[in-house]
């Protein structure tokens, strides 16, 4: 897993806005917004 | 979810976007995402290529562990909760909302 402090790992995912799927890169945000990536177990579980 | 879901306002105040990411297809993520009012895009994993990059795969459930990621605008991990730590986000929270963050 990565440090505090290492460079996060970039990535490409998608998801479903409704209508669409979508493209999200993390470099895309880069000097641009933080970023909270939060990795959960399921979808329909708690938290 | 929920717990960031509550926070949004705070953190987007402070520049931050809120990615939820599992393990999920991104249709069931939708429906996820409705039925507990998240407004926030949850990225779907399918096949876990990311997870396991990140080294949160876990072999036991052949899912990921639940945690969260602060990464800065330079790209760098600024915090990080791991299980048990990952539901309450207020570490996560309170850090974006120091004020070097919002530069």
């Amino acid at each position: 897993m990565p440090k505090v402090g290492d460079t996060a790992p970039d990535f490409t995912l998608k998801y479903f806005d409704g209508s669409n799927l979508k493209d999200v890169k993390l470099s895309d945000y880069q000097g641009k917004k933080n970023v909270v990536l939060a990795f959960y177990v399921f979808a329909f579980t708690g938290g | 979810m929920k717990n960031f879901q509550q926070n949004l306002q705070k953190l987007e105040a402070a520049d931050t976007q809120v990615l939820g990411v599992s393990m999920d297809s991104a249709f069931a993520n939708k429906a996820f995402a409705d039925q507990i009012g998240v407004t926030f895009p949850l990225l779907s994993d399918w096949g876990g290529k990311v997870t396991r990059e990140y080294g949160i795969y876990k072999d036991q459930y052949q899912a990921a562990r639940r945690v969260n990621f602060l990464i800065g605008k330079d790209g760098k991990i600024i915090e990080e909760q791991v299980d048990k730590d990952a539901i309450d986000p207020t570490k996560i929270v309170d850090a974006c909302e120091r004020p070097k963050m919002k530069n």
